[in-house]
C-alpha cells in the first residue's frame, strides 16, 4: 500500500532524459571536448598527491587523442631512456559516479606509471606497487573554449591538467620544446638558489632540478621549515608558464597562486593575477662574488662563449703552440679563481699529446665592485717559465685584456649561474662567458 | 546455485510490486543495445575488428562478454593493475577460442557452453602480485559467473610452457572452480588429503614433497578446492612428458633431517663436495639458526651412505603415503564428476587440447623436438596456410574484420 501511494505521479521530472542517457550524453560530450579542435594536448601528469621523489613529481605527456578511440602518447623522460618515444593504445570516457577519461589498454608510456612492477631501480619502488599512478581520471572541469581539461585521478587523487595543443605543433616538438626550456630553468648543473616573492616577503627556493621545489622563508632553517611544491612548465598563450602541482598560499597574508608567466626580458617568473607575487634567479654579481670569494674555480675553455671582437684573441690562443721536450703544447683550459691571500690567479693548461702538461699562474690584484669585478698588475707567478711565456703572445694579449674592469652578468638566465659573462666596463663588444667548475 | 536462485527470486519479487503500483508509468528509452538485427559496433573505432570477433565468437552463441579494455570498477581493488594491450588481447582471444571454447564446443553437449560458460572473462595486463606472501595471483572466477586473466601483456606464443601456465592451465583451472560452483564436486575428495592443506603456507613449500603427499602442483596443497581444479587443470594442460614427471616426483617418499650443528663442516659432511649427495633435494635455514635438510627415502649403510643395489640407489616407502595412487585416485573422480554431471570425456577433452598445442604426425602421435619436449604448434607453419604461423591465422580470424571498416 505504501508503495502504490508513492507511486501516484507527485514527483515532478526534473530531467528530460533517463540517468542512463544523461550518463551517456555527458560521455559523448568530454569525447567530443577531447578531440575538438587538433585532439593534441600537453598532460601534465603526477603519479600521486605526495612528495616522493619520484612518485610525488610531474611527468609531462603530449597526447593526441583520436576520433577512433586511438591515442597517441609521447613523452622523454627516464622511463624512456631520455630519449622522445611514443607509444599508441585505446581510450575511452566511461561514467562511473560522472565522467572518466580512461586509458583502457595498454600504452608503453602512461602506464608506466600504474604498472605494479618495480619500473625504477629504487629501494621506494616496490614490486606490486610501482609508482601507484592512475590510468583512469575524473573529468573534473573543462576550460573556457575547451582550452584546458582539469582531470583528478580516480584512486590516487592528484590533479592532472590537459592543456590544449594547436594543430601545428607536433606532440614531439611540443615535449622537446617544454623539455629544453626544463633543461634551461631547472638545470641540475644549477650552483644557485632562486627566491619566491611575494611583496615583501622573500622565501629561498631549492632543488628545482628535482621538479620539486623546496621553499623556506629565507634566513630560516631549511629542514625545519621547508615545504616541497613539484612543479611543471608548458607552453600556452605564447608563452613559458611554471605550475605547480597544488596551490601555494602565504601564510603571512592569504594570498595564494599556482601557475607564472615567464617574461623573457626580466628573466622571471610572474603571477598574472598578481605582479608581485614572482620567482626569480639571484643577483648575477652578488652570485659570482660570492662564488669565487668562497674559493670556487671558473673555467674558460674553447666552448665557452665569445663576443665577435673576443673570439679572434681566443682564436689565437687555441691556435698557439709551444715545443718542450721535443713535442707540441697547446691551449687546454685557463681558470680563474681567488687565492688564500686575496690574489686573483689565472691558471692556464697547455698540453701534449702524451697527456703531460705546462700550467701558468698568473696573479693579478683585484677588487670586487659594485657591477663585477676589476683586475690589475698581472705577474707570472714562476718566473723560471718567462722563457716559454715570452713566446706566447695571444696569452700574453689575453692577460693583459683581463687587466680592466669586468661586469658581471647571467650567460643565458638567472635561473642557471653555473655561466657567467664578463663584459668589458670599457668595451662592451669585449665578453666572454666563464663557468663555475 | 542455491544462493544466486535466491537472489533472482528476490529481484523478481520487487518487480512485480514496481508494475502493480506504477501501472501508468513511461519507460524511457533504452540505452542498451536491443535489436539484434542492428550492428551497434562503431566502424570508425580502433577496436572494432576486436569487438567483432567478440562478439560473433562469444557473445551471440555463448552469452560471454570478453572484456579487454579494463574495466577498474570490476576488477581487485586492493592490487595496482594495468590493461591489456590491444594486440595481445586479440591474441588472447582467438586462443581462449581455440584452445578452451572451440574444443568444448566440440565434444561436448551444445547446452553446455552456454549454459555454464562464465559470462564474462576480463583480461588484464599487469600480474596480481600479492606481496605479502610473494605470490602472484594468476585468476579468479567470481559466482559462477565471471574469470578473470591476468598476465595478457606477457603472453608470448613462442613459449606455450608459460602459456600453459599463465593462461591455460588458469583457465580450465577457473573454469573448473565455475563447474564446481554449478555441479558441487563430491564430498569425499575433500578427505583424501585431510590434515595436509596449509593454505597459509602452500607457497614456501617444496612441489616435489608436495607431490609425494599426493597434490598435484604446490597450490594444490592449499585447500581441497584448489586441490580439485589443479588436478583437473593439470591433467588437461600438461603434455604427456609432463605428466608423467609429476607421478616420477609423487613416487618418492622424503625424510627431514635436523642438522644439529650449524657448523660449517657439519653441513658440509651432509651436502658439500665429496658428501653422499645421492638422495639431497632441499637444504633449509629454520628461524632459529638450525638447518634441515630435506632429502629422499633411500636404503642406507650404518654409516649413512647410500646402500647400493646392482649400483643403483633404492628408494623406499617411509610414512605409508602413495603419492602416485592418491593422484589418480583424485584424477579419477574428476573424471567420473565431469562425465556424471557434464557428460565430458576428460581424456577425450585433454587429447583435443593438446593436438591443438602439439604437432603430431600423420598417425596423430606427438612429435618430439631435439630438446625432448613437444613441439609448440602455434609457431609453426600452419596447416592450411604454410605461408603462415597457426598463431597468425587464427589472428586474422580478428584481422579480417578490418574489411568491414574499409565499407
Amino acid at each position: 500500500m505504501a508503495l502504490t501511494t508513492s507511486c501516484s505521479n507527485e514527483e515532478a521530472d526534473l530531467f528530460d532524459q533517463s540517468a542512463a542517457e544523461r550518463l551517456n550524453a555527458s560521455s559523448e560530450k568530454y569525447t567530443n571536448v577531447l578531440t575538438s579542435g587538433s585532439g593534441k594536448w600537453a598532460l601534465e601528469y603526477y603519479p600521486m598527491p605526495s612528495t616522493d621523489k619520484i612518485k610525488g613529481k610531474g611527468y609531462l605527456m603530449a597526447v593526441d587523442f583520436k576520433k577512433s578511440h586511438e591515442v597517441t602518447v609521447g613523452m622523454n623522460n627516464l622511463f624512456t631512456g631520455n630519449k622522445y618515444r611514443e607509444a599508441s593504445s585505446i581510450w575511452q570516457v566511461i561514467t562511473d559516479n560522472g565522467p572518466v577519461l580512461s586509458f583502457n589498454t595498454w600504452n608503453d608510456n602512461l602506464h608506466i606509471f600504474s604498472s605494479p612492477e618495480k619500473v625504477l631501480k629504487d629501494d621506494d619502488i616496490k614490486v606490486g606497487e610501482g609508482l601507484e599512478g592512475d590510468y583512469e581520471f575524473v573529468i573534473t572541469e573543462v576550460g573556457e573554449n575547451n582550452s584546458t581539461v582539469t582531470l583528478k585521478g580516480k584512486k590516487r587523487g592528484a590533479y592532472d591538467r590537459l592543456l590544449a595543443l594547436p594543430d601545428t605543433t607536433s606532440l614531439q616538438s611540443y615535449v622537446e620544446m617544454v623539455n629544453a626550456f626544463n633543461e634551461r630553468m631547472a638545470s641540475s648543473t644549477a650552483p644557485n638558489s632562486l627566491y619566491l616573492l611575494n611583496q615583501a616577503d622573500t622565501f629561498q627556493v631549492d632543488s628545482a632540478a628535482t621538479g620539486m621545489f623546496y621553499i623556506f622563508p629565507k634566513g630560516k632553517d631549511a629542514v625545519s621549515t621547508q615545504t616541497l611544491h613539484p612543479f611543471l612548465f608548458s607552453v600556452h598563450e605564447g608563452s613559458y608558464w611554471l605550475r605547480l602541482r597544488d596551490e601555494y598560499k602565504f601564510k603571512a597574508d592569504g594570498k595564494s597562486f599556482q601557475e607564472l608567466r615567464y617574461d623573457p626580458s626580466t628573466d622571471r617568473f610572474v603571477s598574472p593575477t598578481d605582479p608581485g607575487i614572482m620567482l626569480i634567479g639571484p643577483d648575477p654579481v652578488w652570485f659570482f662574488q660570492k662564488q669565487i670569494s668562497s674559493g670556487k674555480r671558473y673555467l674558460l675553455s674553447k666552448s665557452s662563449a665569445f663576443s665577435a671582437s673576443a673570439q679572434p684573441l681566443m682564436d689565437k690562443m687555441v691556435a698557439e703552440r709551444f715545443t718542450a721536450k721535443n713535442t707540441a703544447f697547446t691551449f687546454n683550459s685557463l681558470y680563474l679563481s681567488q687565492d688564500a691571500s686575496g690574489k686573483y690567479l689565472l691558471s692556464v693548461t697547455y698540453r701534449n699529446n702524451r697527456g703531460a702538461s705546462t700550467v701558468f699562474k698568473i696573479e693579478y690584484d683585484g677588487t670586487l665592485t659594485e657591477k663585477g669585478i676589476a683586475l690589475s698588475n698581472p705577474v707570472l707567478s714562476d718566473s723560471a717559465q718567462e722563457p716559454l711565456y715570452s713566446r706566447l703572445t695571444a696569452l700574453q694579449a689575453f692577460v693583459a685584456k683581463l687587466a680592466g674592469e669586468f661586469v658581471a652578468s647571467e650567460s643565458l638566465t638567472r635561473f642557471n649561474l653555473v655561466s657567467i659573462k664578463l663584459t668589458s666596463a670599457t668595451d662592451a663588444d669585449y665578453w666572454f662567458t666563464i663557468s663555475q667548475n | 546455485m542455491k544462493h544466486i536462485a535466491t537472489i533472482f527470486a528476490t529481484a523478481l519479487a520487487f518487480c512485480s510490486v514496481a508494475f502493480t503500483s506504477c501501472s501508468d508509468e513511461e519507460f524511457t528509452p533504452s540505452i542498451f543495445n536491443t535489436d539484434s538485427k542492428i550492428d551497434y559496433l562503431d566502424k570508425t573505432a580502433a577496436t572494432f575488428p576486436l569487438d567483432t570477433f567478440v562478439k560473433v565468437n562469444f557473445l551471440e552463441p555463448y552469452n560471454m562478454r570478453y572484456i579487454y579494455k579494463m574495466e577498474d570498477i570490476g576488477s581487485d581493488k586492493q592490487k595496482n593493475l594495468v590493461p591489456a594491450e590491444y594486440g595481445k588481447s586479440v591474441k588472447l582471444a582467438v586462443l581462449s577460442k581455440y584452445l578452451w571454447y572451440d574444443v568444448y564446443d566440440k565434444l561436448a553437449d551444445k547446452t553446455f557452453l552456454p549454459e555454464y560458460s562464465p559470462r564474462i572473462i576480463h583480461v588484464i595486463g599487469s600480474p596480481a602480485y600479492n606481496p605479502s606472501t610473494g605470490t602472484e595471483t594468476l585468476g579468479t572466477a567470481e559466482g559462477g559467473l565471471k574469470i578473470t586473466l591476468y598476465n595478457t601483456n606477457r603472453l608470448n606464443e613462442y613459449n606455450i610452457d608459460r602459456l600453459n601456465e599463465l593462461f591455460f592451465h588458469t583457465m580450465h583451472h577457473e573454469f573448473g572452480h565455475i563447474l564446481d560452483q554449478n555441479h558441487q564436486r563430491p564430498t569425499g575428495f575433500n578427505v583424501i588429503s585431510n590434515g595436509l592443506y596449509d593454505p597459509n603456507n602452500w607457497a614456501q613449500a617444496f612441489d616435489s614433497i608436495n607431490a609425494s603427499r599426493g597434490f598435484v602442483t604446490n597450490y594444490a596443497s592449499s585447500q581441497p578446492r584448489e586441490d580439485w581444479v589443479e588436478v583437473m587443470a593439470s591433467y588437461i594442460c600438461d603434455d604427456s612428458i609432463r605428466w608423467a614427471q609429476r607421478l616420477v616426483s609423487a613416487s618418492y617418499d622424503w625424510e627431514e633431517i635436523k642438522v644439529s650443528e650449524t657448523t660449517e663442516d657439519s653441513v658440509k659432511s651432509l651436502i658439500g663436495g665429496g658428501a653422499h649427495r645421492d638422495s639431497v633435494g632441499y637444504f633449509r635455514e629454520l628461524g632459529n639458526g638450525d638447518f634441515v635438510i630435506d632429502r629422499k627415502v633411500i636404503a642406507r649403510n650404518a654409516n649413512g651412505t647410500a646402500a647400493l643395489k646392482d649400483g643403483k640407489i633404492q628408494y623406499l616407502s617411509k610414512d605409508g603415503v602413495d603419492g602416485v595412487a592418491i593422484i589418480n585416485q583424485k584424477l579419477d573422480m574428476v573424471r567420473n564428476w565431469l562425465k556424471s554431471q557434464f557428460k565430458i570425456d576428460i581424456d577425450a577433452l585433454r587429447k583435443e587440447v593438446q593436438t591443438r598445442s602439439y604437432v603430431t604426425d600423420t598417425n596423430g602421435y606427438f612429435v618430439k623436438g631435439s630438446d625432448g619436449k613437444l613441439i609448440n604448434k602455434l609457431v609453426r607453419p600452419s596447416d592450411t596456410e604454410p605461408l603462415k604461423t597457426l598463431m597468425e591465422q587464427l589472428v586474422d580470424q580478428v584481422n579480417k574484420y578490418k574489411a568491414l571498416q574499409a565499407q
